[in-house]
């Protein structure tokens, strides 16, 4: 076990990744940039620095400390300047206040399966199990398939949580040990996608309607009013008659990333929400398909 | 609509204006009791008492409602919202023989523990557990009032014991009384039958007529009896005793064969029993003001679990209970499911859907390692089986056993503090105790032996008092009613107050011990391994509350920096365990007046609010004065969530603690909107991982803050507090503010 993936968080009595109650893994880097994207320090693999203002108290711990002089005070309140910021992260070991935060570790194989098989208990109790999620977990193929190998030979049930834009070597190298897909789908026509995501969704659907033949999908829709519900026909169409596709969740745009944003240094666009009773409606338009739907606001 | 639907809100009116009157006049009565004691006063207290049930029996108002089908209620002066009469004596002929002592007990108990309660170094208002017992109302079932009387004679003509003597009269005057009591009930039914026009409620009426002619008398013979009994005795002992009665009784399991018989012979159907279940289960918050109960009711129900054999009890009784509190939203008696792996899915699945309910008014109990840790103190394993519980959670051996418990909470972390400043508290000098010194500590090996060294001094010097306390129990407030209902009291010719109980434990509670782990962590890791902070600094810090050079740095290092009790690290888990088993071993095995042990709990009710203010800067970051940690939980400023609490404590042996280790869990509403088998699922996790006992608060945080803006609009919403449940409105603002802010912390 020697692979060391790039992570950001490991989340436990995690609901609503796969069936019961499972532990989630989120690996670091992502092929999209979803301009809605809930989990911003998802997006990019570096390491990054998050700053909680409101826990600054202004001690100056991290002005001493930091070569580059990326970090100042200004009138007693904390200065990041991110172009001078060489992310020695020296600054986040001085920080008593928890103001200061690195996300993302290189955390080897071994340690994130202490971690998730601390639950085990729970997952034959509830039926759950691990899920990685990201960011992309196969742009770290290698580290992936060692993880899920080494989950599967203990038992645990395994899910993937992807958006489909990688090389189908990748998804071969987990499907023996993969036993459910959480394939996320964004919009069916090239444009929009692009416009959505910054990406051409060719990939996407090749390797969706290749992985549908192979294994159990949930599909998982982010529904935001303004940039995608206009694909949800198209999408209900395109998921008709799938021997594989188990579920479809349909999830409803919010903005709790707001303040990561805001901590990470990016800035936040905020988009529509789409009113429960569209939900219910866009829920109607994917019951056509013959799986079950679920709606999530 | 069933017949306690239609008259639900008649009942709560009737109740509500009969116990509004409380407490009624008792003068004359009281003139009498004084009076008989002018003409005796040198009568054994136990035949005083009885003097008491006399009065009670024959000159208080009996009390039938006319929407109610059960018997109980006798107008005996304690106010209508009192956990029994508490430490000190409060108003009600019940107290009188408390009030009578001449011997100033009261003045010399308060002289030792007021100095003690200002500095936080204990809180106790009770010489003596006087709100939480349980009393053996199975005996009565068994027996019957006469039963018990025949046993007594017959002990009676075996002893040449003239204590024993007096004492064994007693347990007869006392059935006698209560015999004459119970026929009122049968009196005055006939009283109003007389008058009384509605048929329903003449047949009801009947009933208690007839029923209470001859029970509990004599044994139950029907569902009905057996039911009424239960609540009976439970209020015979609130009304008789001057002791708090928290525990109604494991229901389902005693109830069983009542039910089943009558079902089978058609003296009963499913609909009048499932009825009779809901009045029953009614009757707490009937009596009790509920706009004012800032300890809660003290009253507990037990279900589920099993019986003396270790037969799974879950049955038609047990279904009706959940369902009543899952379609009424009763918020008392707490209801304290006892589960262990053979319990059936279908129970779980009930336990769960009552907590996605957010009624809030759940204890779940471990029956593995809570029955394996009544055996390690050496009870059968067939009385352990038996175990009820109540107070808050704290676990006693049903019909067996009388143990003092939740009278006097300790507080370990303030004990770390006088032992680094042995100089600054008066408690070492004024109890002839002379601890180990913590200065020049070569490792933190030789800290952490000190300290548990320390500990048990402490304790054995608050031992060695309430021992002396205790003595006086017997005389001060012998309790002849409540020891005829328990084993081995008539056999031994001994009161429950002289041990004459099979089992008589004690037990302290224990405060903050979250708080007290992650202090002795930071000192290993800051002072002993990193060497952050000389020991000479900690102490600076500590003194100073973080207010000297770089205190605040200081403080936040060592809040923010060092790993706490409730993260789920490897290494401060096994910390942790071993905290813990030291600190059984410390609080348990000493010997009280009455023959048995002290047992270990990690539990402590308010403990963590009432012992803050006094406990300076702790070496975990925390500030002088600011809360504890809440029972078995981390502090309340470590982030955790629910699998990290249990798995937090998995490599605890929670076996070490008969009298409960106690875990609150907060848990969004949502949580159900997600996965509705989630709570049967962290039960199953709890009980896979050894817990003890814990407590399901289901709570949406947005409900609370929109309840403290808008309370008429949330006049149902029911939150558990620490160890009982109280409809949130009704809360102080700090307290609001408290459940708000747990409820926030594990919103994610």
């Amino acid at each position: 076990m020697k692979m060391k993936p790039i992570i950001f968080n490991i989340q436990r009595i995690s609901m609503h990744d796969g069936p019961g109650v499972r532990t989630t893994v989120f690996f670091k880097g992502c092929s999209l940039n979803c301009k809605w994207c809930h989990n911003p320090e998802s997006i990019s693999r570096a390491f990054e620095l998050k700053v909680e203002q409101q826990l600054c108290t202004g001690c100056g711990k991290c002005v001493d400390t930091c070569k580059a002089k990326a970090c100042s005070l200004r009138d007693g309140h904390f200065k990041l300047d991110r172009e001078k910021c060489r992310y020695d992260f020296s600054c986040v070991g001085r920080c008593y206040f928890k103001a200061l935060e690195k996300v993302g570790k290189m955390v080897p194989i071994s340690e994130i399966l202490t971690e998730v098989l601390k639950d085990r208990k729970m997952y034959e109790i509830s039926g759950g199990g691990v899920t990685l999620s990201g960011g992309e977990p196969l742009l770290q193929p290698d580290a992936a398939e060692e993880l899920l190998r080494e989950l599967h030979s203990e038992g645990i049930h395994t899910a993937v949580d992807t958006a489909g834009l990688v090389s189908w070597r990748a998804f071969e190298r987990i499907i023996p040990y993969t036993d459910l897909f959480l394939y996320d789908l964004k919009a069916w026509e090239e444009e929009v996608h692009i416009r959505c995501t910054g990406a051409s969704n060719r990939i996407i659907l090749d390797n969706f309607d290749k992985l549908e033949m192979e294994a159990d999908i949930f599909v998982r829709i982010p529904v935001v009013e303004d940039m995608n519900a206009d694909q949800l026909p198209y999408l209900a169409d395109f998921l008709k008659n799938r021997r594989h596709v188990k579920k479809i969740e349909l999830l409803s745009y919010h903005r709790l990333g707001k303040t990561k944003y805001e901590n990470l240094g990016y800035e936040f666009k905020d988009f529509i929400t789409p009113s429960w009773e569209k939900m219910l409606r866009y829920k109607e338009l994917f019951m056509e398909t013959g799986c079950e739907v679920t709606a999530v606001s | 609509m069933s017949q306690f639907t239609a008259e639900l809100d008649d009942f709560l009116k009737e109740t509500d204006v009969f116990y509004s009157t409380y407490p009624v006049d008792v003068s004359s009565q009281e003139a009498e009791l004084n009076h008989m004691n002018e003409m005796q006063p040198d009568a054994s207290p136990f035949i005083k008492k009885t003097w008491v049930y006399h009065l009670i029996a024959e000159k208080c108002e009996v009390k039938l409602f006319r929407h109610c089908p059960f018997y109980f209620e006798v107008a005996m002066g304690r106010p209508r919202n009192s956990v029994g009469s508490a430490f000190p004596p409060l108003p009600g002929l019940d107290s009188w023989l408390m009030r009578s002592d001449r011997t100033g007990f009261l003045q010399e108990f308060q002289k030792w523990v007021n100095p003690y309660m200002d500095q936080d170094i204990i809180d106790s208002t009770m010489y003596v557990d006087s709100a939480h017992h349980a009393l053996g109302a199975e005996n009565i079932i068994k027996y019957g009032f006469y039963g018990i009387m025949s046993k007594a004679e017959n002990a009676l003509m075996h002893t040449d014991d003239t204590e024993k003597k007096i004492f064994l009269s007693s347990i007869i005057e006392t059935q006698k009384e209560l015999i004459k009591l119970t026929e009122r009930f049968s009196q005055k039914a006939e009283l109003m039958l007389e008058t009384e026009k509605y048929p329903v409620i003449r047949k009801r009426l009947e009933r208690i007529r007839d029923s209470a002619k001859r029970c509990p008398a004599n044994p139950p013979q029907t569902f009905y009896e057996a039911l009424n009994t239960i609540w009976y005795v439970h209020q015979l002992g609130n009304n008789l005793e001057a002791m708090g009665f928290a525990v109604v009784g494991h229901v389902d399991r005693i109830l069983e064969e009542y039910y089943d018989r009558d079902i089978k012979n058609g003296i009963i159907t499913k609909e009048e029993a499932d009825d009779l279940i809901c009045w029953f289960v009614s009757l707490t918050d009937a009596r009790w003001d509920l706009s004012n109960t800032p300890y809660g009711t003290n009253t507990t129900i037990n279900i589920g679990g099993c019986d003396a054999r270790g037969r799974v009890v879950f049955n038609e009784i047990t279904k009706a209970i959940i369902n009543c509190y899952i379609k009424y939203r009763f918020v008392n008696p707490k209801l304290q499911a006892r589960f262990s792996r053979q319990a059936p899915q279908e129970y779980y699945d009930l336990i769960s859907e009552l907590a996605a309910s957010g009624t809030n008014v759940l204890s779940v109990f471990n029956d593995e390692v809570i029955i394996a840790a009544q055996e390690k103190m050496g009870k059968k394993t067939e009385d352990c089986r038996l175990y009820v519980s109540g107070g808050c959670q704290e676990p006693v051996l049903a019909n067996t056993e009388v143990n003092s418990r939740a009278y006097c909470y300790l507080n370990p972390s303030k004990y770390l503090l006088m032992m680094i400043f042995p100089e600054k508290e008066c408690f070492f000098e004024q109890e002839n105790i002379v601890p180990v010194s913590l200065e020049h500590c070569p490792d933190f090996d030789s800290f952490y032996k000190r300290v548990f060294h320390n500990l048990s001094l402490i304790v054995n010097a608050i031992t060695w008092h309430f021992n002396r306390f205790e003595l006086r129990w017997k005389t001060f407030n012998p309790c002849p009613f409540f020891s005829s209902t328990i084993d081995g009291c008539i056999e031994r010719g001994l009161d429950v107050s002289q041990g004459g109980a099979v089992y008589n434990d004690s037990g302290y509670a224990l405060s903050g011990i979250g708080t007290f782990i992650d202090s002795m962590y930071a000192i290993k890791k800051a002072v002993f391994e990193e060497k952050f902070i000389t020991w000479d600094k900690m102490k600076e810090l500590l003194e100073t509350d973080f207010s000297c050079e770089d205190g605040e740095l200081y403080c936040n290092y060592l809040k923010n920096k060092i790993d706490k009790y409730g993260s789920d690290n490897q290494e401060m888990n096994e910390f942790a365990a071993g905290i813990c088993s030291d600190m059984a071993d410390v609080t348990s095995y000493m010997r009280n007046t009455r023959g048995g042990l002290f047992e270990a709990s990690l539990w402590s009710f308010y403990g963590y609010e009432w012992l803050k203010a006094g406990t300076g800067a702790t070496p975990d970051g925390r500030k002088a004065g600011m809360t504890l940690s809440r029972g078995m939980n981390p502090s309340e400023f470590v982030e955790t969530n629910v699998m990290e609490l249990i798995h937090s404590m998995e490599l605890m042996d929670l076996s070490k603690f008969p009298q409960s280790a106690v875990m609150y869990f907060e848990m969004p509403l949502s949580l159900a909107d997600r996965n509705s088998r989630i709570f049967a699922d962290i039960i199953k996790y709890f009980i896979a991982n050894g817990g003890n006992t814990f407590d399901f608060d289901v709570v949406d945080s947005e409900s609370l803050k929109d309840a403290q803006i808008h309370p008429e609009r949330h006049q149902n919403l029911v939150v558990r507090v620490c160890g009982y449940s109280a409809k949130f409105v009704t809360l102080d603002k700090e307290m609001q503010n408290e459940v708000i802010n747990r409820a926030l912390r594990y919103a994610r």
